[in-house]
């Protein structure tokens, strides 16, 4: 089912509506959604128990402090599934919810999982500088204010959700849809104000929308791609690093509670350097990180969905976020893996499929 | 006259195929090139992407990973899984301009010594025409 809801709102208040008469009508028990932290101009997720605190939220404040889609994993562990708990995500968010329930690192068994489309964002620094007494929206920054990993994402609304808040090609109020068996029970409770039965200028928007952000990424990609080739120019990219791996653990598709790079496989004796330092004359320090960099490219290239919260949590501001989108678009496309497409789809790493690079290994001699 | 470029190769090799296959081309007198360092491992599939990196970082010029062929592993799989890795970390070293062909990925069975001689030899041929590899020239790496 697809259809408009409350056309003479703004997309902020019909969706606080929305959840309003989710709450209503006890069709769920609590809701994760962005939120004023203290009063305070920060936007960050915030679990609801009523509609009471819904003044408080903005559902399409232009900031992703952090990837909600961790904090997803941490209140659906050994869920209640008598508790429904409605969470609202970004396509991003929903893409990265997707990979870490593939990992099993959530469970979706208690959550309605409503998202919504997403024109981008900008840095948390920007946006604070806007903010006053209002919560800026998307339309306070200029074009050159939202992020680049935004302006290259290819995925302007969600794959996978239950129900998903269409704005593109709205024209009042927010457009629901329903995605699931789970997400049709649901609208079927909701007041809408007409079923929208020619959807093609919503999926004209998209594809336009779409259109502009893949002419964006193949330009600053190729950009990108020249800058750091071959070893002098990846060094070049990184000299900065600090090797604090930030950019890791903000990282929605990093799950892993001690990374292998943290591990003490890396942890090495004084010999060692003196032995390496003796051979090469002279050795930066510290020592890996950039093996770390092309370690994770390998750990999670098959998973990254491009969302850029490495990026933004480089405490210098290293592009990190749009190297990995240059390198995990790529080699999605090459092995045709679609990280965040589908709940049913195998993990990258763990399968294999027979018939693929069958010419890999047996080359004769 | 200058001294010719001898190329250093970090072997990853299945303990249940590939490092039969070393031994038994040593015990038969089957002659290859002395470049490559063997690593023993459990096999194909244990090989982290990491441990190739690190070996290129460190000044190897290539690394050959040898598995046993498809449908032989002892693990089942763990070989169709070291393809794909491969494949994404070749992706990856073609996307930065790393020189993906640094990296071989060879089924070597037990029995193949021959086989084994005859990749050695060929990948120390193709390396040495290549060079030594930048990634272990740069002093910030
Ligand atoms: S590597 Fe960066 S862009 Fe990719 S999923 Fe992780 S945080 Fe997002
Ligand atoms: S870099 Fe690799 S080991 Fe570290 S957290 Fe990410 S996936 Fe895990
Ligand atoms: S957050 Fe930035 S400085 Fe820290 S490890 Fe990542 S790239 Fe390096
Ligand atoms: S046991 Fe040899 S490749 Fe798996």
């Amino acid at each position: 089912m697809v259809g408009i809801y409350k056309k003479d709102l703004n997309p902020r208040e019909a969706t606080r509506e929305f959840f309003a008469e989710l709450f209503e009508a006890n069709l769920i028990s609590s809701a994760l959604l962005p939120a004023r932290k203290a009063g305070l101009n920060q936007i960050f997720p915030a679990l609801l128990s009523s509609k009471d605190s819904l003044e408080e939220t903005f559902p399409f404040a232009p900031v992703m402090p952090l990837s909600t889609a961790v904090q997803l994993s941490k209140i659906t562990r050994f869920a209640d599934p008598e508790h429904t708990v409605a969470v609202l995500l970004r396509p991003c968010e929903s893409r990265a919810a997707v990979e870490l329930v593939k990992l099993r690192q959530i469970s979706l068994d208690n959550v309605l999982l409503i998202t919504r489309d997403c024109p981008g964002t900008v840095e948390p620094e920007t946006f604070e500088e806007k903010a006053s007494d209002t919560i800026p929206g998307f339309s306070d920054f200029t074009e050159d204010q939202i992020r680049p990993v935004c302006r290259m994402c290819e995925h302007p609304t969600a794959p996978v959700a239950d129900i998903n808040i269409g704005t593109f090609g709205a024209e009042g109020g927010i457009i629901l849809e329903a995605k699931t068996d789970k997400g049709e029970e649901i609208l079927k409770h909701v007041a809408l104000d007409a079923e929208l039965s020619d959807t093609s200028s919503r999926e004209a928007s998209l594809k336009q929308e779409t259109e502009k952000r893949t002419a964006f990424m193949e330009k600053n990609l190729a950009e990108l791609k020249k800058e750091v080739a071959g070893i002098e120019g990846l060094v070049k990219f990184f000299a900065k690093c600090i090797d604090c791996h930030n950019c890791r653990t903000m990282c929605p598709v990093c799950y892993c509670n001690e990374c292998f790079f943290d591990s003490a496989t890396f942890h090495f004796e004084g010999p060692r350097y003196e032995e390496w330092t003796q051979r090469r004359g002279i050795l930066a320090m510290p020592r890996d990180e950039i093996l770390f960099h092309l370690g994770r490219m390998n750990h999670i290239g098959l998973s990254c969905v491009a969302c850029g919260m490495c990026e933004q949590a480089c405490p210098h501001d290293i592009r990190v976020g749009q190297l990995f989108t240059l390198i995990s678009t790529t080699a999605q496309k090459e092995l045709d893996i679609h990280a965040g497409r589908s709940l049913t789809d195998p993990l990258p790493l763990a399968t294999f499929r027979e018939d693929e690079f069958t010419e890999m290994g047996e080359e004769k001699v | 006259m200058e001294k010719e470029f001898d190329p250093k190769i970090v072997g990853f090799f299945c303990n249940w195929c590939t490092a039969a296959a070393a031994d038994l081309a040593g015990t038969s007198r089957i002659q290859y090139p002395a470049n490559v360092r063997p690593i023993r491992v459990m096999c194909s599939g244990s090989v982290d992407a990491s441990y190739v990196i690190k070996a290129l970082l460190e000044g190897a010029d290539g690394v050959l990973i040898g598995g046993c062929h498809p449908n032989d592993c002892h693990y089942v799989n763990g070989n169709y899984k070291a393809r794909r890795r491969v494949a994404l970390l070749k992706s990856i070293l073609t996307t930065l301009d790393l020189d993906p062909d640094r990296v071989w990925l060879r089924w070597i069975s037990a029995a193949e010594g021959v086989r084994f001689a005859k990749v050695v030899r060929q990948m120390t041929e193709e390396i040495k025409e290549k060079g030594p590899n930048p990634m272990g020239k740069s002093t910030q790496t």
